[in-house]
């Protein structure tokens, strides 16, 4: 008895006692910087004043510029600040990562969808905050061809069509008297179109957004805070938050999710302790194009031909969420629907591949986004260590010189006879065109290069039930599969360990075992 | 079969703590690996840190115990005998031969023990609390700019991790090789190892003369004005293992069955104890106090204690000598019997010893 209770006291209780602790502590569990349900969305959606009192506005305008007039009547000021902006210029200063200078902007960097703007403006100028620039004589010093209210419109009745210009069906006088912040549909108007369609370009913003729920984006559920884009992409005299790696080089000037949520936003010690090493966006954005498809690739080889002399398209579905589009018109194209983000390292420092940048590689990358595990551990730049980022990679091959190893700009866009590819078919006339535009030379014999681009995702941040698990990369199914170097506890092992391991127990199993039979037998 | 107490109570506290905590940190360790799936990687992961933290904790105390009571000279690995012991395992053990070495508190481990559990003591553990600190502390150096790369560490926790798990199947495997096939674990559990009457003779007569030495250095050592350097320097070499420490022992000694005695210098007992009383019962000595020693003896075991209680008296310490003594009836029973001399102030002032019967 006397010696149970010894047992008891000396053993028992205490391993009781330390095992309880390990199960049911857990230090691991810190407050949050702040309550979710606190934030507090200002709401700027009211206007200081009723437009539609105004004499100025109570006019039938005949054109957007007449508008503009108006407004700048008033807005002493603006038109300038306007004009200094990426709205307007397409253009912005931003450096390279060895501190070198550039310029540029949509206006001057090729992509892997249409090529590029220039030589295309009567289309593309649909998307340009102003009205009529059509070619490289627009004025961009005339603050009369601003166009306020694509994005001022509060009536959603507002519509660009080409060269910028209101389409003619547009109540203008209606609009301008209603003018108010800009809202999710004054930004979705163009920045939802991306290669003409919702998702296109990025495959995380589409129309969608407009009147979501929870589960699609829990900063714009139309039912929660319906944050407009202007709550993150906080926008002061026209000066607008918010960066796209396509057209950026450097990490300035962006819209962040730290600047709300801290950088230690988790209940979780541990979570918060994988800020350094990943982005908020890669647990937080499992999927894209989840309402709409988006493009992958886009390879121009076989546009311009056409089958039976005629003009064709053929549409097939390669699997339910994806589709090829083999056609005159683009070549072939392949567009997907509900895509899981490929994963890289990045260190928000990026090389964006210009018209007049020689190919010496294959795939040519557009934009290099620089960016490794060796980075996180010691990152060149300390303030923007290298951490693992979600993008879509879009794909494609697209024209460039033979001789002169540039790509190419195209002159895609025009009516028949103007020697655009769409409207006579013809690849050399509508190559002349397009490097005559940018000021080029062409050597005259062009091949196809095959490009890669990476779009960083940012939007549709879904609720916290639907991120990441801790499985999800730390296993063997990991979803970080490319990225090797790093070493992701439950993911990787040594296979040498891994085997030497097993076999030491194994062998030492069964010589213990072979033992006790040896003794038994001795014994018997 | 006899029982002998060979671990302290704290020893069994933190082995069985140890045990648990290593087989828990494996569970939950290989889970977060990847091995397979038990409590889900998230709680795994805090688990598994909960336990690294308790367990770093009472690696402290258990080093603390080592070195206060000089327990980890038990562990310094020694040459002598490990063949010996080696070919018992292979050979010996298949023909029924008795171990090469006796477990005592003082020598707790055979020569292979002592290299296994230096091995995991001094090598395999504190790579294991390194690898795991560095680990955890990753993050906090990644934040301050001065990460490093975790991939060699997790390597080496993880093959330490495969090493710790075939030492615990060895290690369970060779409990079984005692007395019984459960003797050693009751050990560990209860403090008192069962063995054979041989062994346990053999193991109590070692413990008695480590006691002597050690409780006659003590003694010395209170003295204070005899250098105990050279005396330190015999024991430490004839001990290589001493515990210090003899708290209960004494107490634990005597509850093995073993009589205590006290003689002055004249001869005279002045002490005995109740085993010694029971295993004198039959001889028809009730109460020796204030008698000769050579009370109710045979002519010829006069001359052998005679002899004895000169020898020590003089300095000796004498161990085992086997004895018998007449009953009543005319029978003869025996004994082994240990002494050494009393000390008081630095002088001899009588001896003292213990004595095991034999004939049960
Ligand atoms: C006090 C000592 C220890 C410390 C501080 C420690 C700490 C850690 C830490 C921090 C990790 C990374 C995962 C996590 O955060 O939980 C880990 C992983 C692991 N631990 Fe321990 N651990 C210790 C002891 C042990 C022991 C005794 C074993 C096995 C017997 C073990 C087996 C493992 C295994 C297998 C892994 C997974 C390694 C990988 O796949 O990268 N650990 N340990």
């Amino acid at each position: 008895m006397k010696k149970l209770i010894q047992v008891f006291l000396v053993i028992i209780i205490p391993e009781i006692v330390i095992f309880s602790l390990i199960w049911f502590i857990n230090p691991d569990k810190v407050p949050m910087p702040f309550n979710i349900e606190e934030i507090i969305v200002t709401d700027l959606e009211k206007m200081p004043a009723d437009h539609s009192s105004f004499e100025e506005l109570n006019k039938d305008f005949k054109t957007g510029q007449e508008v503009t007039e108006a407004c700048l009547g008033c807005h002493t000021g603006r038109g300038q600040e306007f004009m200094k902006s990426v709205h307007w210029q397409w253009l912005k200063h931003d450096t390279l990562i060895n501190g070198d200078k550039v310029i540029l902007g949509k206006k001057n960097v090729p992509n892997n969808f249409c090529i590029g703007v220039t030589s295309n403006m009567n289309y593309c100028s649909k998307c340009h905050a102003g009205y009529g620039w059509t070619d490289n004589s627009f004025d961009f010093k005339n603050p009369k061809n601003i166009d306020c209210l694509v994005c001022h419109d509060n009536t959603r009745m507002y519509k660009k069509t080409y060269q910028g210009l209101p389409d003619p069906k547009v109540n203008l006088k209606l609009v301008a008297q209603k003018v108010g912040h800009p809202t999710k549909q004054n930004c979705g108007h163009c920045h939802y179109q991306g290669a003409g369609k919702d998702n296109g370009k990025h495959g995380d913003l589409s129309k969608e957004l407009n009147n979501c729920e929870r589960d699609f984006d829990v900063h714009m559920n139309a039912k929660g805070k319906n944050m407009s884009c202007t709550k993150c992409h906080i926008t002061q005299n026209h000066t607008i938050r918010g960066n796209m790696y396509t057209t950026s080089t450097s990490n300035e000037n962006r819209a962040t999710c730290t600047e709300c949520h801290t950088s230690a936003p988790h209940k979780s010690k541990t979570l918060n302790s994988h800020f350094n090493q990943i982005a908020c966006q890669t647990c937080h954005i499992t999927k894209y194009a989840t309402d709409a498809h988006t493009f992958v690739w886009w390879d121009w080889t076989n546009a311009a031909t056409k089958k039976n002399g005629e003009v064709y398209a053929d549409e097939k579905h390669i699997t339910p969420d994806s589709t090829v589009l083999d056609d005159t018109k683009h070549g072939q194209q392949i567009y997907v629907k509900n895509q899981k983000p490929n994963y890289i390292w990045f260190n928000g420092n990026a090389k964006i591949h210009m018209f007049d940048d020689k190919i010496t590689e294959s795939p040519l990358v557009m934009n290099k986004l620089y960016g490794s595990y060796a980075d996180n551990i010691t990152p060149m730049d300390p303030k923007n260590p290298s951490k693992i980022f979600p993008v879509k990679i879009m794909r494609g091959k697209q024209p460039y010189d033979l001789k002169n190893k540039t790509l190419i700009q195209v002159n895609t866009f025009g009516a028949e006879g103007t020697g655009a590819l769409w409207g006579d078919w013809d690849w050399d006339k509508a190559i002349n065109n397009g490097m005559k535009a940018i000021g080029m030379p062409y050597s005259g014999s062009f091949g196809f290069v095959e490009t890669v681009s990476y779009w960083p995702l940012n939007h549709t941040v879904t609720p916290s039930e639907t991120s990441l698990k801790c499985e999800d990369c730390h296993s063997k199914h990991s979803v970080l599969e490319g990225l090797n170097k790093v070493y992701i506890p439950g993911r990787d092992r040594h296979i040498a360990i891994e085997a030497g391991g097993l076999i030491l127990i194994i062998l030492t199993f069964l010589g213990v075992v072979g033992h006790a039979i040896l003794r038994m037998r001795a014994k018997n | 079969m006899k029982r002998v107490y060979i671990y302290r109570r704290f020893e069994r506290f933190w082995h069985w703590t140890q045990t648990l905590l290593i087989l828990f940190l494996a569970l939950t360790g290989f889970e977060v690996h990847g091995s397979f799936e038990l409590f889900g990687f998230n709680k795994a992961v805090l688990l598994h840190n909960n336990a690294a933290y308790t367990y770093m904790i009472i690696l402290i105390l258990i080093f603390f115990w080592l070195f206060i009571t000089g327990e980890w000279r038990q562990y310094m690995p020694k040459r002598q005998q490990i063949v010996d012991q080696v070919e018992y395992y292979i050979k010996g053990i298949f023909q029924g031969k008795p171990h090469p070495t006796h477990k005592t508190v003082y020598t707790k481990f055979n020569p292979l023990q002592r290299a296994a559990y230096f091995g995991l003591n001094f090598i395999i553990l504190p790579t294991m609390v390194a690898t795991g600190v560095l680990y955890l502390a990753f993050y906090e150096f990644l934040k301050t700019g001065e990460g490093y790369a975790i991939r060699p560490i997790a390597y080496i926790h993880v093959i330490g991790a495969f090493l710790l798990l075939t030492f615990v199947i060895v290690h369970v495997y060779l409990t079984t090789t005692g007395y019984k096939p459960l003797s050693a674990i009751k050990a560990m559990i209860t403090g008192w190892e069962e063995m054979s009457d041989e062994e346990a003779e053999i193991v109590v007569r070692e413990n008695i003369r480590m006691a002597m030495q050690c409780s006659r250095r003590e003694i010395i050592d209170s003295g204070g004005d005899e250098d105990v350097k050279s005396f330190d320097e015999v024991l430490s070499r004839e001990l290589s293992g001493t515990n210090a420490m003899m708290i209960d022992f004494q107490k634990k000694l005597l509850q093995s069955k073993v009589g205590y005695f006290r003689i002055d210098a004249n001869g005279i007992y002045v002490e005995v104890n109740d085993v010694w009383k029971e295993l004198y019962d039959q001889t028809g000595i009730k109460d020796p106090i204030g008698k000769h020693y050579t009370l109710n003896r045979s002519e010829e075991d006069k001359k052998v204690v005679e002899q004895i209680f000169k020898q020590v008296v003089g300095g000796k310490t004498i161990t085992g000598v086997k004895l018998s003594r007449n009953t009543t009836d005319g029978k003869r029973l025996h004994h082994t019997l240990s002494a050494s001399p009393w000390y008081e102030k630095n002088k001899i002032v009588g001896i003292e010893g213990y004595i095991i019967g034999v004939d049960d």
